[in-house]
């Protein structure tokens, strides 16, 4: 009996740990990738990254409840990316906070808006619009890479970030209008 | 383009359920090209390999022993030590000088701890251990039995479990921020109740070491919870929006104490950084709240309607449309506001599982709860 129980007691390890290693092959360039472009600074993304996994071991290995581990590693690298905005005083707020009406939806947005937004943005080259990230709103800028660069629909990023869809609708848009913007502008200079 | 880009480009494609331009593929592309190097990825590879070497998976029963497959409430744990004669019953009741304490703190609670596997778990044991702590210290005051030493014990063992709870809700923090959250305000709020308890015992009636000793504890639990509420509100989310829960504890602490020293007592709290990100913590913190909120509330009927016949009618009536009131304002309030009823409902419980044990009269509780008004919220218009 009780060498079954150790056998168990193996396998469980196994299988925590086993997940955890999958997870940080499977994971970790995603999660450093989203990290780098809301920070804009790869040592820092790289700390957060390790962080983040740490973070989700020492939940699970305390005996903290599990079912999706994918989830807590964007969750907890989300957590410590807010967590360092607001103890560095280095990041200017204006990157963070919203710059129009303080964040309130007015209407719903047509859907074609978007869209025409998007095929405007065609004429740009993305190199130029991914160098132009760190220029927008973080609050844009999260919903801009979990679109674009993750591909979640609007709603799967709005369970991820809980907020409505209709909220994350508009912050993509504004986040495309402002990308815009400073295309534009970069263009005239250029 | 390689094939494998083209190959992620079609597996994305379906997960957006829509044809994504040229730009949008090209932003995908140049995104993807920031990645960590080999060596970074070695590096980061080889702390989490540490940590999970350092800190391995600790032992958890795969064959439930019969006895803790259903583990919820303190009674049924109780009624399974019951086996063991009634001794374990009768000790949830013990107080620090009764003989039967040590059982009490040495087999039910430790059997409590034992019970708790996960971090949120073992953190809402210390903070019910510190408020039961603080309980006994409020049973003793009753009875004008509160010593010092008696006193120093339970601030000790109080200390302990409330340090403990907030180590463990530290490490939950970056993982679930809400139920870290919840365990704080939590713990907050019981620290602040209790210290209203303790002042309200050490209030009326002739100076006496026990009078002395609950006013002291009283303070000392004040400030404890005062510093749980800093770090609570530097950590929160809704830093900007929070009511100043400092205040509440001014005016609970100085309404019920006639001491002089309360007033100097009670420390300056920083006003919470106001640049915080509101619209990222009002929608969090509200869904925090809420789900506590209704819990403590369904907590407090129950109690209520068993303890109806013990209570003078006048107080279960009281206790009724405070209920009542606290059930109103939830369905209309914001972030903020929830907070408040949060703290509100935990100081009604704490005030009311006190009295059950108290023969002196500490009810009603004081707080005071804005009758909800109703207000149109600020929603977002839902898509047609």
């Amino acid at each position: 009996m009780k060498e079954a129980r150790g056998r168990s007691v193996t396998i469980m390890q196994k299988g925590l740990e086993g997940t955890f290693r999958e997870a940080f092959e499977s994971y970790s360039d995603d999660l450093f990738r989203h990290a780098f472009f809301r920070l804009s600074n790869r040592e820092r993304a790289l700390e957060l990254t390790q962080e983040c996994f740490l973070k989700v071991w020492q939940y699970a290995s305390a005996g903290g409840d599990i079912r999706d581990i994918r989830s807590f590693l964007y969750r907890t690298l989300r957590n410590l990316i807010i967590d360092e905005y607001r103890r560095s005083k280095s990041y200017s707020l204006d990157a963070i906070l919203e710059d129009e009406d303080g964040g309130l939806v007015e209407s719903v947005l047509p859907r074609d808006e978007t869209n025409t937004l998007e095929a405007a943005c065609e004429r740009y080259s993305a190199r130029e619009a991914v160098a132009h990230l760190k220029d927008i709103p973080d609050l844009y800028r999260e919903v801009l890479l979990l679109r674009y660069m993750e591909g979640l629909s609007p709603k799967e990023i709005a369970s991820r970030i809980r907020e409505s869809e209709n909220v994350v609708s508009v912050r993509i848009h504004r986040g495309l209008k402002k990308l815009r913007t400073i295309l534009e502008e970069n263009e005239h200079h250029a | 383009m390689g094939s494998k880009n083209c190959a992620l480009f079609l597996k994305k494609t379906n997960t957006m359920h829509e044809p994504m331009n040229n730009f949008l593929r090209q932003f995908k592309e140049e995104v993807r090209r920031v990645s960590m190097n080999t060596s970074e990825r070695a590096t980061v590879r080889a702390s989490l390999e540490r940590a999970m070497r350092d800190h391995p998976v600790r032992y958890v029963p795969t064959v439930a022993p019969l006895l803790f497959v259903t583990l919820r409430a303190a009674p049924l744990v109780l009624s399974i030590l019951l086996v063991f004669g009634g001794v374990a019953y009768a000790a949830e009741s013990a107080l620090p000088g009764n003989m039967l304490y040590a059982v009490k703190l040495g087999v039910n609670e430790r059997v409590r701890e034992a019970l708790a596997r996960s971090p949120e778990a073992k953190a809402a044991w210390h903070v019910e251990a510190a408020e039961r702590r603080a309980e006994e210290a409020a049973v003793l005051a009753s009875r004008e039995a509160l010593s010092a030493s008696i006193k120093e014990e339970l601030a000790a063992r109080l200390e302990a479990h409330v340090e403990k709870a907030e180590a463990l809700a530290e490490g939950l923090r970056a993982v679930d921020e809400e139920k870290a959250e919840a365990i704080v305000s939590r713990l907050s709020f019981g620290l602040e109740a209790h210290s209203a308890i303790l002042a309200r015992l050490s209030r009326d009636g002739e100076d006496s070491e026990s009078r002395r000793e609950s006013g002291d504890l009283s303070h000392r639990i004040a400030a404890r919870s005062m510093r749980e509420s800093r770090a609570d509100r530097l950590t929160s989310m809704a830093a900007t929006q929070i009511a100043p829960a400092s205040d509440s504890v001014t005016q609970t602490v100085t309404l019920t104490l006639q001491q002089n020293k309360s007033a100097t007592a009670v420390p300056d709290v920083p006003l919470p950084d106001t640049e915080s990100i509101r619209q990222e913590s009002s929608v969090r913190s509200r869904m925090a709240f809420e789900s506590s909120v209704q819990k403590v509330l369904t907590r407090l009927e129950k109690r209520v309607r068993a303890l109806r016949d013990t209570l003078p009618e006048e107080r279960a009536k009281e206790l009724e449309e405070q209920i009542h009131d606290l059930k109103g304002a939830l369905v209309y309030a914001e972030a903020d506001e929830m907070r408040e009823l949060f703290r509100q409902a935990i100081i009604i419980e704490a005030f009311l599982k006190t009295q059950a044990s108290i023969a002196e009269p500490i009810l009603p509780a004081p707080i005071e709860i804005k009758k909800g008004e109703k207000r149109t919220k600020n929603f977002d218009v839902e898509a047609d």
